[in-house]
Parts: C-alpha cells; sequence; structure tokens
C-alpha cells in the first residue's frame, strides 16, 4: 500500500466555507480550524467518516484508491472482490444480483461477499467471548476499534480478539485462491482504509475501495448495471445471516446470540453518541458479557461512503430482504480455514502541551469571557464548551472569531456606536410619516427631545421630502434646508418596506466649493444611506452571517469616520 | 510499399483502403449510396442500377461494380443521378403493392426508406399486374412476390452463402419472378427456413410467419398458464430495435417486458442449453469408447438438421440425437409442470423467443408433437417480440431490469455462448475436459474455437486422444466441410454446424443488422455475458444436476431419451407430384421413374434419363411406357436411383435398364 502525506480523512480546502459543521459533529474533537479552514489532525482521528457525511459543502472528503484499483486489475493479476454486506442497501432491488456481473466485467476473476468472513468473525467472536472474564466488545467496526485505542486505553481489554469481516474474507479468499490473490474490499466505510493498513494485517487486504468509488469506476468504464445478467458470488458457505451484519444486532443474530434489546448483558449500540456512552459506563455498571457496538446510526448501512440517499430504514428492508431471499445464484466453493485472531493496544497517549489557567482566561478575556456568565457553552463554534475552544485557540486548531456570542456582541454595539456618533443627525419615520427613532446628532441640531417620538415630521419641519418619497413620485429626495440658522443637506430615502430615513448635515460652517460640497455630500449621503439600511438588515439576519457583516460595519465605519 | 490509390469523390480526395469497388469507398467516405441489392457477402449483381454515380470519362457507372482507379473523379450527387435515382425508386414502386401501413417490414423496409429520402411524392405508373398469391404454406417464412423488387439478394443469399438455391428467377421480363421451383410454396421445397433471405431482403417479400397473435390470445386466455423461453441470441440483439448498440445486454429488460405483457413465468433457454451438453458430450464420449462412426454433428440447428435430412441422409447417424435446447426445453416444462401439479400439460403454452426462423419450423416437427400437443407451441422472433414490446407500450430501454425465473432461469455461461458459432463446441468442451482427464482447475475459455471464420478447427487432447473439432457457420461452409469429409479429405470427430453466419445472433429473426459487425458485436456481448456468470461449465449447473437427481437420473439415461432426444430421416428436397416426361396410350404401360435429386442428378441422372427416352422412341415403344421424373427416392448415397415398375435398381446404368426391359419382354413372352 502507498504510503501518502494527506490523512484518510481531510478537507478539500477549496470547499471548505468555515461553517464549523464539522467541528460540532466530529466525535472526537480531532477537527479545528486553521487560517480560516477546517483541518483534521490525523493523530485525533478515528475515520469514522462523520465529517464526511455531515459537511454541507462537500469538502471533507477521504482518499480515493481507485487508482490502486484499477492499477492492480491492469497488472494481469488474479484480483477478487470482497465486498460488503451492505451493499444490498447501496444496491438495491435489480441492482443486487447485477453487481457480480459488473465486478466480473470490471476484470475481477473472483467476486464473493464479506459475509462469508462475517460469519466466521461471528462464531468466533461469540466463542472468544465465553472466555472473555471482562466481557466483550465486539471487533467488527473499525471506528469502534479506533476509538478504543486512541481514546478508551481502559477499555482496551474489553475488545474480543478476534479480526473484522474484512480481513477474516480477505484470509479466506487467500488461503482458497492462492496467496498470489489480490483482494480488494469494497464498503461503505472509510474506517476499513485505516484497519487494512494496519502493521499485523500487511498484504491481506490490497485496496479498500468504498462503494462510492466503485460508482465512480462503473460509470468511467461506462457499465450500466442495467445492461448487465443476474448472476451470483463465489461464495464459501451462502452467508444468509450473516448478510445482515451490517445493521445493528446483525452480528449477534448472525452469532447464534440471543438479542432482542430486553436482555441484561447483551446489547447493540449505533451511532456514535450511544457508542461513546456505552464507552462511559463505569467499571462496576460495565456487566456486559457481549456487546455489538456500530459506530455510524444504525449499522453500516449509514456508512458514510454508502453513495445511497434512501431513507436508512429503506436501506434496511433491503439487506433483510436480501438476507431472506430464497434464490441462489452463488456458485459454492470449498471452505477453508483461517486465523481469525488479532491483538489490539492502546496508542500511545496524544498529550497536549497543557495551559495553565492563566492563559485560557487570556484567551476568555480577548472574547469578552471573563465572567461565567459569558460563557455560554453553546457549541456555535463547534466545541463543546468555551474551555476546550480556549484550549484549541492556544493549540492553533482555533480562532477566537469562530465565538458567534462574542461576535454577535461586537456587530451590535458597533451598530448603536455608528449611530449614536455620527455627527450627521438621522432620524426614521415609519410608513405614516411619524418618527420613530432619531439620533444624538438629530436631537441636538433640531432642539427636540425623545418627546417628539411617535409625533409626525412635520411637527418640526417642512415633510416635502418625505412625501415625495413616501408617495413614491422620487425615489430619493436631497435639498438643502436652514434650522435654527444653520444649513443642513437633507437626504431622504425609503428603507425598506416601512421605514423612510432623513440625515441631516451639517453643511453651514464648510467653506468649500461647490463642486467639492457637491462631492462630499453625496458622498456622504451614500454611505450614510447605505450604512444605515445595512444595519437595519443585519439586525433580522442569524447569526450565521455575523462575520461577514461586522467585517463590513466596520470597514464602513472606519471610511465614515475618517480613521 | 505500394502506394495508395485515390480517387477524387465530389471533388475531394480519399484514399483507397482495401474497399473492393467504388460503392465501397464511396461509403466509407461518409456518403450513403443508396442500393437495393449489394450486401457485401454475397456476389455483386449489379441490377438496382441506384448505385450509378458519374465517372469523369466513363459517364454513368455502377458503382458497385466499378473498381476504383487511381486518379478517378467521381460524383454521387448530380441532377441527373438524383433524377434517375428517383426515377428508379419510382418505377419499382409501380411493380410493388404499397400496402406500407400493413406491412410487418414497415419501418425497416429499404424501398419506403429510399421513397422518403428520394422525395417519390407520387407514383405515377399505372399497376398492370395482377395480385400474385402470397405463400403462407410453410411454417416459418411467408413470401408475398407482391411486394418484390426483384434485387436478386434473397437469390444470392440462399444460392452462395446457404448453398441452398431454394429461390430463383422465372419467367422473363416484366413476368419475371422470385419462385421456389415449380411455382411450388415454400414447404414443398428444399428451403431450410434458415431465414437469411428474410436477413437480406430489403421489402417485405420474405418475412417470418408472425405468431404474435397466437400469442396474445394465449396470454389473455385465463385457462391457460404461458411461459417463455428465451434463446441466447435475442438478449444481445433486441436491443437494436430499441436504439442500442449491437451487443447490449438487454436480458432484464426482456424479463420485465415478458412480465408486464402477462407471461406467467420467464425462463432461459440457456438452462436447456446446459441440459443439451451434458448429455450431447455424453453421447459424444460415447461414441468415441463405443467406436461408433464419427464425427459427431450437433443438433440444435434446425436449418442445419433440415439441410442434412435433405442433401447427406447418409449422415443422419452421425447426428446427436439431443434435441435442440428449444426442443428439450419444451418437453422438460410440460413433463415438469404436469408433474408438479403447477398445470396440466394441454393448459401450459410453451411460447420460445429465437433469433431463428426455421426454430418455427422445428417446433412444428411431427417429432415434436406429443399427445398433449406440441412440445413447443408457439415461437416469436426477436423482431416479433420487439414488436410485442412496442405494441404494449413499453419503453424498452428504460425498462427496471427483472430475473428470471427458477429453475430453469439458471444457466451457466456455457448455455449462453451457445447463440455464437463455436458456442456449443466451447461448451462441450469445457464439460468434456473435466469428465475425461478428471481435472477441474482449468480455465474455461478456449480461445481456438471462437471466431468469425466460416470453417474453423482445432485439435483437443483429451488424455492423449486428439480431437479434431470443426465448426462451421453458413450452409455453404457445411455443404464444403460435409463433401470434405466425404472425400476423406478431412477427418473430424465433433463438428459443430450452424447455418447463420455468425451463429445464431446472425439468425434470421433477428433485427436486420446493417453489417457484418453488428453480428459480431453481439457475439462479443455473448461472450462478455458468460464472463460475468458466476459459472462458465454447464456441469456446474446447480439445477441441471437437481433435475437428474429428481428425475432424468443421468444423461443418456431412459429417461433422458425419452424427453429430451429425437430421430431423423431422409427427406424429399421438393415434395408433390412427379413430373410427367412421356405418357404412353398402351394399355399395359411398364412405369419408369427417374430420380432428379441432387445425388442422382449429379450421377447422371439426367443422361440416364435421355438415353432411356431416346431409346424407347427409337424403338417405337413409346406408348408402353409412363416415363417420370420424382424428386428423391431417398437412397442418394446409391444413386442414380431408377424405380422400374416398383423395383428400385441402384447405381443404375442405360445398360442396366436395357437389360430388365429384355428381361421383364422376355418374361413376358
Amino acid at each position: 500500500m502507498n504510503v501518502r502525506n494527506t490523512g484518510i480523512v481531510y478537507t478539500q480546502s477549496a470547499k471548505c466555507r468555515d461553517c464549523y459543521r464539522c467541528l460540532r459533529v466530529c466525535p472526537v474533537g480531532a477537527i479545528g480550524i486553521r487560517d480560516g479552514q477546517a483541518y483534521i489532525d490525523d493523530d485525533k482521528c478515528i475515520k469514522c467518516g462523520t465529517c464526511i457525511r455531515e459537511c454541507p459543502q462537500k469538502a471533507k472528503t477521504y482518499r480515493k484508491d481507485l487508482d490502486d484499483a484499477r492499477t492492480l486489475l491492469a497488472s494481469g493479476k488474479v484480483v477478487a472482490a470482497s465486498i460488503a454486506p451492505s451493499f444490498a442497501a447501496a444496491y438495491p432491488g435489480w441492482m443486487t444480483e447485477r453487481v457480480p456481473s459488473a465486478l466480473r466485467m470490471l476484470g475481477f476473476s473472483y467476486v464473493l461477499e464479506t459475509s462469508d468472513g462475517a460469519r466466521l468473525t461471528a462464531e468466533a467472536t461469540v466463542e472468544k467471548a465465553k472466555y472473555q472474564k471482562c466481557g466483550g466488545i465486539c471487533t467488527a467496526c473499525p471506528a469502534v476499534v479506533n476509538y478504543t485505542e486512541k481514546y478508551k486505553p481502559d477499555m482496551i481489554d474489553k475488545l474480543i480478539k478476534v479480526v473484522s469481516p474484512m480481513i477474516a474474507h480477505a484470509r479466506q479468499i487467500k488461503r482458497s485462491f492462492g496467496s498470489d490473490c489480490k483482494v480488494i474490499f469494497i464498503g461503505p466505510c472509510v474506517a476499513k482504509k485505516s484497519e487494512a493498513e494496519r502493521k499485523e494485517y500487511e498484504g491481506v487486504v490490497d485496496v479498500v475501495l468504498t462503494f462510492e468509488e466503485l460508482d465512480e469506476w462503473l460509470k468511467h468504464e461506462k457499465i450500466d448495471l442495467r445492461n448487465m445478467p443476474e448472476s451470483g458470488f463465489e461464495s464459501f458457505d451462502g452467508c444468509c445471516d450473516a448478510r445482515l451484519f451490517p445493521i445493528p444486532g446483525g452480528m449477534l443474530r448472525t452469532g447464534g446470540v440471543e438479542n432482542d434489546g430486553t436482555i441484561m448483558n447483551v446489547m447493540h449500540a449505533s451511532g456514535s453518541e450511544s457508542v461513546m456512552e456505552m464507552f462511559s459506563l463505569s467499571e462496576e455498571n460495565w456487566n456486559f458479557s457481549l456487546i455489538e457496538p456500530l459506530f455510524c446510526r444504525e449499522g453500516c448501512i449509514n456508512g458514510p461512503a454508502i453513495g445511497t440517499k434512501a431513507n436508512i430504514y429503506e436501506r434496511r428492508n433491503n439487506v433483510i430482504k436480501y438476507a431472506a431471499r430464497e434464490r441462489n445464484l452463488n456458485k459454492t466453493i470449498e471452505p477453508v480455514s483461517v486465523s481469525l485472531f488479532t491483538e489490539y493496544s492502546a496508542d500511545p497517549p496524544l498529550a497536549g502541551p497543557g495551559y495553565s489557567e492563566d492563559e485560557i482566561m487570556e484567551v476568555y478575556s480577548r472574547t469578552g469571557k471573563t465572567s461565567d456568565e459569558f460563557q455560554l457553552n453553546c457549541g456555535a463554534c463547534g466545541f463543546s464548551s468555551c474551555r476546550k475552544m480556549a484550549i484549541a485557540v492556544l493549540e492553533g486548531n482555533a480562532e477566537i472569531d469562530m465565538c458567534m456570542p462574542y461576535m454577535r456582541r461586537m456587530a451590535e454595539s458597533r451598530k448603536d456606536l455608528i449611530i449614536e456618533t455620527s455627527p450627521n443627525g438621522i432620524v426614521i419615520l415609519d410608513e405614516r410619516l411619524t418618527i420613530s427613532s432619531m439620533n444624538p446628532a438629530f436631537r441636538k441640531n433640531f432642539l427636540c427631545s425623545d418627546a417628539v417620538l411617535g409625533r409626525k415630521i412635520s411637527y418640526l419641519m417642512d415633510d416635502i421630502g418625505f412625501e415625495k418619497v413616501a408617495s413614491g413620485s422620487e425615489e430619493k429626495y436631497e435639498s438643502v434646508i436652514e434650522f435654527n440658522g444653520a444649513k443642513y443637506h437633507q437626504l431622504v430615502y425609503r428603507l425598506g418596506d416601512a421605514h423612510y430615513v432623513g440625515i441631516f448635515s451639517d453643511i453651514s460652517r464648510i467653506r468649500l466649493n461647490e463642486n467639492v460640497l457637491d462631492e462630499l455630500r453625496h458622498q456622504t449621503a451614500e454611505k450614510a444611506g447605505e450604512l444605515l439600511k445595512h444595519q437595519l438588515d443585519m439586525a433580522e439576519k442569524v447569526a450565521m452571517l455575523l462575520g461577514e457583516s461586522t467585517a463590513k460595519s466596520e470597514e464602513l465605519l472606519e471610511r465614515l469616520m475618517g480613521k | 510499399m505500394k502506394m495508395k490509390k485515390r480517387i477524387y469523390i465530389d471533388n475531394i480526395e480519399t484514399t483507397v483502403n482495401d474497399e473492393r469497388n467504388l460503392l465501397e469507398v464511396i461509403r466509407a467516405a461518409g456518403i450513403d449510396i443508396p442500393t437495393f441489392c449489394y450486401h457485401s457477402e454475397i456476389s455483386i449483381y449489379g441490377a438496382c442500377r441506384l448505385c450509378m454515380v458519374e465517372v469523369d470519362g466513363k459517364g454513368l457507372v455502377p458503382s458497385c461494380s466499378t473498381i476504383p482507379e487511381d486518379g478517378m473523379r467521381v460524383r454521387t450527387n448530380t441532377a441527373e443521378i438524383r433524377k434517375m435515382r428517383k426515377m428508379i425508386v419510382e418505377l419499382t414502386l409501380a411493380s410493388h403493392d404499397m400496402s406500407c401501413p400493413t406491412c410487418a417490414k414497415s419501418a425497416d423496409c429499404k424501398l419506403q426508406d429510399l421513397a422518403r429520402r428520394m422525395g417519390v411524392d407520387e407514383v405515377r405508373f399505372k399497376k398492370r399486374a395482377p395480385k400474385k398469391p402470397i405463400d403462407r404454406a410453410s411454417e416459418s417464412l411467408v413470401r408475398d412476390p407482391n411486394k418484390c423488387v426483384l434485387c436478386g439478394d434473397c437469390v444470392r443469399v440462399c444460392d452462395e452463402v446457404q448453398g441452398i438455391g431454394a429461390i430463383d428467377f422465372a419467367f422473363r421480363g416484366s413476368e419475371s419472378t422470385v419462385t421456389p421451383c415449380f411455382g411450388k410454396n415454400l414447404d414443398k421445397v428444399e428451403c431450410v427456413y434458415c431465414g437469411q433471405c428474410v436477413r437480406v431482403c430489403p421489402t417485405g417479400a420474405i418475412l417470418p410467419k408472425s405468431h404474435i397473435s397466437e400469442v396474445w390470445e394465449a396470454i389473455n386466455d385465463p385457462e391457460l398458464t404461458v411461459v417463455a423461453q428465451l434463446a441466447p441470441a435475442v438478449r444481445v440483439a433486441i436491443g437494436e430495435s430499441f436504439g442500442l448498440e449491437p451487443g447490449t445486454n438487454s436480458t432484464g429488460q426482456i424479463v420485465a417486458a415478458l412480465r408486464k405483457m402477462g407471461f406467467d413465468k420467464v425462463y432461459d433457454t440457456s438452462f436447456a442449453a446446459d441440459l443439451t451438453i451434458m448429455e450431447e458430450t455424453n453421447e459424444f464420449l460415447g461414441r468415441i469408447e463405443n467406436g461408433n462412426k464419427m464425427p459427431m454433428f450437433t443438433s440444435c440447428c434446425p436449418g442445419w438438421v433440415k439441410f442434412a435430412e435433405q442433401y447427406y441422409p447418409e449422415y443422419l447417424d452421425n447426428i446427436s440425437t439431443c434435441a435442440s435446447p428449444q426442443q428439450m426445453f419444451g418437453s422438460l416444462c410440460k413433463k415438469t409442470y404436469q408433474r408438479s401439479g403447477a398445470s396440466s400439460a394441454e393448459k401450459l403454452r410453451v411460447v420460445s423467443i429465437m433469433p431463428c426462423t426455421a426454430k418455427k419450423f422445428e417446433a412444428a416437427r411431427p417429432e415434436f408433437t406429443k399427445e398433449y400437443g406440441r412440445d413447443v407451441d408457439y415461437v416469436l422472433t426477436t423482431r416479433e417480440l420487439a414488436l410485442m414490446i412496442e405494441e404494449s407500450g413499453l419503453r424498452f430501454p428504460s425498462l427496471a431490469p427483472d430475473s428470471f425465473d427458477m429453475p430453469f432461469g439458471f444457466k451457466t455461461g456455457g448455455g449462453v455462448i451457445f447463440g455464437s458459432s463455436g458456442g456449443v463446441t466451447e461448451a462441450v468442451l469445457r464439460y468434456a475436459v473435466e469428465k475425461v482427464t478428471g481435472e477441474t482447475n482449468f480455465g474455461y475459455v478456449f480461445e481456438s474455437v471462437r471466431g468469425n471464420k466460416g470453417i474453423k478447427s482445432a485439435i483437443v487432447d483429451l488424455s492423449g486422444n486428439k480431437l479434431r473439432f470443426g465448426i462451421v457457420m453458413g450452409l455453404g461452409n457445411a455443404r464444403k466441410l460435409m463433401e470434405s469429409i466425404k472425400s476423406g479429405e478431412e477427418h473430424y470427430d465433433f463438428v459443430e454446424v450452424m447455418a447463420c453466419p455468425g451463429g445464431c445472433v446472425g439468425g434470421g429473426g433477428q433485427p436486420v443488422p446493417e453489417n457484418m459487425e453488428t453480428t459480431v458485436r453481439r457475439s462479443r456481448g455473448l461472450y462478455e455475458n458468460d464472463r460475468m456468470l458466476q459459472l462458465h461449465k454447464s456441469q456446474e449447473n446447480p439445477y441441471v444436476s437437481e433435475l437428474y437427481d429428481k428425475l432424468l437420473v443421468s444423461p443418456n439415461s431412459h429417461m433422458a431419451h425419452e424427453l429430451l432426444h429425437t430421430s431423423y430421416k431422409p427427406r424429399q428436397r421438393t415434395e408433390g407430384d412427379d413430373v410427367s416426361i412421356l405418357s404412353g396410350q398402351a394399355d399395359d404401360r411398364t412405369e419408369i421413374t427417374f430420380c432428379f435429386g441432387t445425388g442422382c442428378f449429379v450421377k447422371g441422372a439426367q443422361e440416364l434419363l435421355k438415353e432411356t427416352v431416346d431409346f424407347i422412341r427409337e424403338a417405337d415403344i413409346a406408348d408402353s411406357f409412363d416415363i417420370k421424373a420424382t424428386f428423391c427416392h431417398e437412397n442418394c448415397s446409391r444413386g442414380p436411383v431408377v424405380d422400374y415398375d416398383g423395383e428400385m435398381i441402384e447405381k443404375c446404368t442405360f445398360d442396366k435398364i436395357v437389360s430388365r426391359m429384355s428381361a421383364v419382354r422376355a418374361g413376358k413372352e
């Protein structure tokens, strides 16, 4: 297997739009933000592929190994395909019986169902569990194994030391067809790519592809399942129950273990939350003899690379239907026995440098969270707590402007600031041309107090400009008015459907030639108008847009204030 | 290196590659010159004149029979040429019955297409000839002389490719017509119903006999159970009727369509082909073991079987007694339905879907008619099925694929490649090698028996026994091979014959192919299909094994013979009354009948007749004789054969006749 620079799961930076969704969904907090882009720490990543499934921009992806597969087949070697049982969910109905044909069309010499291996795994697991004193966790799911090894070193001994169906099957294949026979595993799972690369499995599985990759391959070769004849697999024992492996409880069923969900010491759990909850069970409460965890919710049929968008329970039904079907098109081959035992060990701990409370407090202070009441732990940044985020900032895996409440406060305070500090008088009227708000400059220049709120503008000044804009006869009205001995440039325009804005700039003391004056007037009026409109809109917008709008108002503010 | 010739077509310089005539060069250059009578695989006839082009210095010439010369300047589209082509089509239409809307060939018809292309919007000539009778007498083909444009394609393909000559031109000038001998119908002559004439006919003058309405009727009858069997070659060709590429595998769509149309079950003839391999290979190995006369000929092609019955009766014992897969299926299906109580044989209708027109004839053979009726009730050709699908309003290419019913829907690759020339041999080898050597771990591909050659040979070493396999496509080639076997020039142990070019994929019931490349692509489709299956050797078919366990006991068992084997008998090429040559007036006359069958004819029957008649006339005893010619006394190997008043004189000579006459006279006196 080639060694590559990127990890198995990574971000295509061109597509990442820093929405932080991956940070929020990553069950182990392996994702951070650097330079505005989501970044996966390969050492922390358990390859579960949750981020791939969840990324709205499809920016999360995994290492594609199609070229390796093509090269292998082009080399003229005998290559066998081991296809995961969830293929019945990925290729339901009439497609199921046409998948083996398509694989042979691609050049595979043998096409087999991994469920053959799953049967061996299930039987060995149940057998092994009997002698495992501290209660056994099944190890068919590589994400569960990765999780345990990286984050639950105390639980390592609970893992049942049996290989996964993929490994068991690949060994069966090589035993049966000769060690020269290469094996390409095809499944819905990204973590299988990491499993195949484990040192102890060297030379067992030669390439791991996903169903998505298979789809791409078929498309490239112009192989249409529609035009494939129905056909079967080469099969060691006719699979049957083992075809239920990709749905929760399927392994226990294959192993003949009773499991109806109400039995004290036998359980299945699926989805990262359930699995992690199970792992966090205290030692004294751990009473399982056999537990079947699948890291993806509802099992492998929801694997990140399954390549179908069908309803998850429809997928489940398709798997059950396939397992129950009576048609047997398979070619039976002599079963062989293979070694099914393996070892699991804890990864070296991921020790961060460790940060002092002062350092964390410093980050808090930069985000205005020094007091507990501002530490909302809202998770909007993608980190589950403010503290975790602060640590990530210190590690260089997060940036402070990822904190939404902080950014919102920033934006709002600036909006107020602009209006409050503007040297121009600003007044906002409602659709009946009554005053709904005004800024200090307006109060000062037009000698009024909050008492005028709710009064017609005509109470203060000639309202011709407002009337014209309100009647629609003019879009924007500009004039010069005099009030209390001062000259003001007046700009009136409509704001949204039901508001009118008047901006009054004092021009009596400006001694500039008319051209410069015009220019200035124009610019001032425009900027002020734009700003106001922008800010009113902004107040209605969701937090998602805060970053952008803040930046914009800041820029405008700076230009207005001549900083 | 020799410089390639260059010519100018409509002022565009073009290189002449290996094209044989100007027409091919022009077509290769992308200009579709219209023709009726040009087919690359048969001789050039030059009758239709549609391919006329103008060559500088030569004037108008038929491009099909003009050799391209270096520097030639050709114009293909002058006003004169256009006018002439249009006139030819108009004149052709004048002697055509123009019944397009009711013609089964409509939309596939070259005449219709050319009339459209040439912009013929009026036929100014009145029809003069009275309507000729339509020949519906055979089981397979319908001949409508009113639609014939006298291009002679059918005549030439029958003679040149198939070596039969069942039809030819008769009469002259405006009376010209294409007809079987003596104006007989096709059921009474040497036609083997291969349908190659259908394949080349540009109009609807020869078409397969349709079973469409009978099949609909059966489907609509609630009393009946109707099952379909699908021949391998159909699945890689029917797509062409719906705009798919030749060789595209449409099995799933066909099964889906058949179900939607109302068939109760859909099975695969390839299952029966696997069964055929079991029976035929065992028969073959048994023949070797017992030192029987070799070679053994295959029997799955009904065109070939009738051909052999007519021309090589002395080899009938060499033909495998296995019924064809179509018939094995029919017989087996009726038997098992009856046994399981699924349906009585009387209420079961077996419809086969075949690339072949001769299969209609085969299904009607008396050998395959039992007390409950036929084993195979109806035979639809690929094109008929396409029509039924269209009639049903199904959008074929977008149908979600469906799968065959079990158990007769399960096949191995061996049963699928049956549809290609060499396929039967290869499937036999896949079993024979295992059976003889005991080896199971060998590749299933036998490249030496594949390919598009008319006659292929392969030597296969089976445990030290070097066996010669011959593979023939096209009956003309079959005749060549038979003659070489007969003369002792060649020796074979096993000979596979398929009447059609390319094998069943090139059958007369298939969509009309554009060229031979189409057939090659269909063949490739079948081999791909084989490759995609999990099993390739017929003996590995678990349902075939189950069938032996439950019903047939073992290959070539008594039960297998009863259900799956058949027999052959010599067949007159031309049936019907004898032809009277000379009729005497005397009351007491001697009747001498000369066999004019091919065998006797080539051995001098005609000279013998002439000598005899001359002798009788000279001796002035003509009144005492009735001299007749007949077609075949079915004793071809000992010809010429003469029936002298009820007594057969084999290897007859003039002297034998004269001495017979003397003896009779002496006896009387």
